[in-house]
């Protein structure tokens, strides 16, 4: 266990305060798909910050606050008026506002920088690691200017978040219904970005320009990948801020490197492992259980084959199929070697000495049912979509796994035949 | 410095200067009029940023600052980051929009990670990360503009090869498919060029520069025409011009304004602002004015 001292634990509490705040407007932001203004608004910024000195000679907070403020909302207003307008895209209009905005910025900075101790270097790439030494007094306690205005940013955008839920909800999931109930779905998503914009330059300091846009938006899209209610989304997006916030201190302690680029480091391996892993919208869950569906599938096909093949007869034929030649038939090798390992432990299957392969008494019954379910739908279609007889196999090949005992009742009530459209008994 | 203008700008670095940003220029504007055709102008921004741990990496693993593999890391790194993105937004529900601004944002952040670490180490020298987001353009040497030279060279012969199924490709993506062309292969190819382009500019103009000079010329191009083939020729025409105004602009700021100069980049970017700017009220049928003739005549 490493011993951290006092000035360490506050840069840990502030960058998670700065993280935690981030990531309120990052979930409307993310949602409203207009991340990108992030990256946009925050190089914006630093336009802002240097005519705001220039006309106030000023060098505030408050001041240059104001001036990148301004710089912020203009990023999205001309982008989106630019592409109202014109033929030119969306994206386009806000690469070309914020990558000018961006070197006004800094010819401004270059001209004045005798003028201004204004360092490029920490606005772009953050030094968390001096935050200690800038501090504030309250009562006995020396807190540190930094955690004291970004943990009055996390109040501030969570009770904002808490007090406009339903306006912020509605503009973001649906903005026509919320321009019908009079909302306007438009102030609202300015609101927002202005939002974004003040806790975008308020995390500078931590974070630096560009890192910034990572703890907005990559928290917030992962809690969108772990959670599909809303509440649930901002809640966890917080959650994963913080322990980005944590864990990227630890790295940055580990391997002796920038605190804000471990951070953000963090933060898209937090990312990753929600895109992983995720319970419903995950890329291996999704994976696995498509592949689980497959084995049902292949599972399914290699007893309506046996069963097709001994129909003549029952369960006695001449030259039984041998489980070679049930592998090649269903096209998955792999899939197919499992699935008859499996029907074999099951007992619904049993492969004799001489590699033949034959159904059980169980197994008759599984089949049965399924090449009744395929021949019941292909009498189905025949006699209610009039499809001709060689139409109604494909389809019905791919929905005889889902037809139930139930259904499978009406539908022979229904088509009222014994036969299907082939002229094959339905079993 | 009793210099004229005219002096400053024919000596031979500032001839360098001049010759290899606007080559980089025109390549730029080339390669962009597709990225914005396409949509994915921004594709570009993500790239260029995400080209610093690829730079970082390559100066880890050779412990050298010499232009080729730290070129070379660049590409990789950034054709890496428009896979992730293509993966985020195939494979998951998240949009496309978000999907580039975590990759960039990350890259970055790996990126800073690295440097640092560079330069935390006593025995790697900073691997200089301002000149990678500022670029310093005044310090380019005929070599960097062999390299921009030869990138300039393989982008027009790569577009000029392949313009029939750029064209498919920007246009109607799903039609190109049917008619069997490798859709995936080409725009992996386009990725190529824009990351070319990027890596080539990186060391002269800065990570935001390059996204500029990407998008710039292009929408500047998509205003005044309506057909590719000059669309492309004055996107690159832009590309050139912006460049060359820039340089010109960056020696004529006299000293007493800005005593170190200004950057190169940045006004680069302002003069291709301003064609643009220009271009958005004047353009005979996208123009603000323009448009509101046609718009006038109609009700008339």
């Amino acid at each position: 266990m490493v011993a951290l001292s006092v000035d360490e634990l506050w840069v840990i509490a502030t960058c998670a305060v700065c993280a935690a705040a981030c990531a309120i407007p990052g979930v409307f932001l993310v949602l409203s798909r207009s991340s990108l203004l992030a990256d946009g608004i925050s190089h914006a910024a630093l336009a802002g910050i240097g005519a705001a000195f220039l006309f106030f000679q000023s060098r505030s907070p408050i001041i240059m606050l104001l001036g990148a403020f301004g710089a912020g909302l203009f990023t999205a207003w001309a982008s989106s008026a630019i592409s109202r307008t014109s033929v030119i895209k969306p994206d386009a209009a806000l690469g070309v506002v914020f990558t000018s905005l961006f070197s006004i910025g800094v010819i401004i900075i270059t001209l004045v920088a005798r003028q201004v101790d204004l360092d490029p270097g920490c606005v772009l790439y953050g030094l968390p690691e001096f935050i200690p030494f800038d501090t504030v007094r309250f009562a006995s306690l020396e807190v540190p200017r930094g955690f004291v205005w970004l943990s009055g940013l996390f109040v501030v955008n969570a009770a904002l978040c808490w007090l406009f839920w339903k306006e912020l909800t509605l503009a973001t999931f649906d903005p026509l219904l919320a321009k019908a109930l009079g909302f306007h779905p438009g102030r609202v998503h300015y609101c927002l970005l202005a939002c974004v914009t003040v806790t975008i330059v308020l995390s500078f300091e931590a974070l630096g320009s560009i890192l910034v846009v990572t703890m907005i938006v990559a928290p917030a899209a992962a809690a969108y990948l772990w959670s599909e209610r809303l509440r649930s989304v901002v809640l966890i997006a917080v959650i994963l801020g913080v322990l980005s916030a944590v864990t990227g201190y630890g790295g940055a302690l580990l391997l002796n490197s920038s605190v804000a680029g471990t951070m953000s480091v963090a933060a898209g391996l937090l990312f990753i492992a929600a895109a992983l892993l995720a319970p419903t919208r995950g890329i291996v869950p999704t994976v696995w259980s498509r592949k689980v569906l497959q084995y049902r599938i292949v599972r399914d096909d290699i007893l309506g084959l046996i069963f097709r093949w001994h129909e003549v007869d029952a369960l006695q034929s001449a030259t039984p199929l041998t489980p070679k030649e049930i592998h090649e038939a269903v096209h998955h090798p792999v899939l197919a070697r499992l699935a008859l390992r499996s029907l074999q432990q099951r007992g619904e299957v049993i492969v004799s000495h001489d590699r033949a392969v034959r159904l059980s008494e169980r197994g008759l019954v599984e089949a049965r049912a399924l090449v009744r379910s395929h021949r019941l739908w292909e009498a189905y279609l025949a006699k209610h979509l009039h499809l001709p007889p060689d139409h109604v196999h494909a389809p019905s090949e791919r929905t005889e796994h889902f037809i139930g005992r139930a259904l499978a009742r009406e539908i022979a009530e229904d088509v009222e035949s014994k036969r299907d459209p082939h002229g094959k008994p339905i079993p | 410095m009793d210099m004229t203008l005219f002096e400053h700008l024919t000596s031979f670095n500032s001839l360098m200067v001049l010759l290899g940003t606007a080559l980089l220029g025109g390549a730029c504007g080339v390669v962009g009029s597709f990225t914005v055709l396409r949509e994915r102008a921004l594709i570009g921004d993500c790239v260029a940023h995400a080209s610093l741990p690829g730079i970082c990496v390559a100066f880890l693993l050779l412990h050298e600052r010499s232009f080729f593999p730290l070129f070379i890391g660049a590409i990789a790194a950034g054709l890496l980051s428009a896979w992730c993105i293509s993966i985020i937004r195939d494979c998951t529900h998240i949009k496309e929009d978000s999907a580039i601004a975590i990759v960039l944002s990350c890259f970055f952040g790996l990126g800073i990670t690295l440097s640092r670490q560079i330069q935390n180490n006593p025995r790697g020298a900073s691997a200089g990360l301002d000149s990678f987001i500022f670029g310093k353009a005044a310090t380019m040497s005929s070599s960097d503009v062999q390299m921009i030279a030869t990138v300039a060279a393989i982008v027009l012969a790569v577009i000029l090869l392949l313009r029939k199924e750029f064209t498919l490709l920007c246009f109607d993506r799903e039609f190109a498919s049917t008619l069997g062309f490798p859709v995936r292969l080409l725009d992996f190819v386009l990725m190529t060029l824009v990351c070319l382009c990027a890596a080539a500019g990186l060391p002269a103009v800065g990570a935001v520069m390059v996204v500029a000079l990407l998008v710039f010329p292009a929408v500047t191009a998509r205003l005044w025409t309506d057909t590719l083939t000059p669309m492309i020729a004055i996107a690159g025409a832009c590309g050139v011009a912006s460049c060359v105004a820039g340089v010109t602009l960056s020696a004529a700021v006299p000293t007493t304004i800005a005593p170190d100069g200004l950057p190169t980049g940045p006004l680069i970017v302002l003069c291709a602002t301003l064609i643009f700017t220009a271009s958005f009220i004047f353009a005979p049928r996208h123009g603000l004015l323009g448009r509101r003739r046609t718009v006038t005549q109609e009700q008339v």
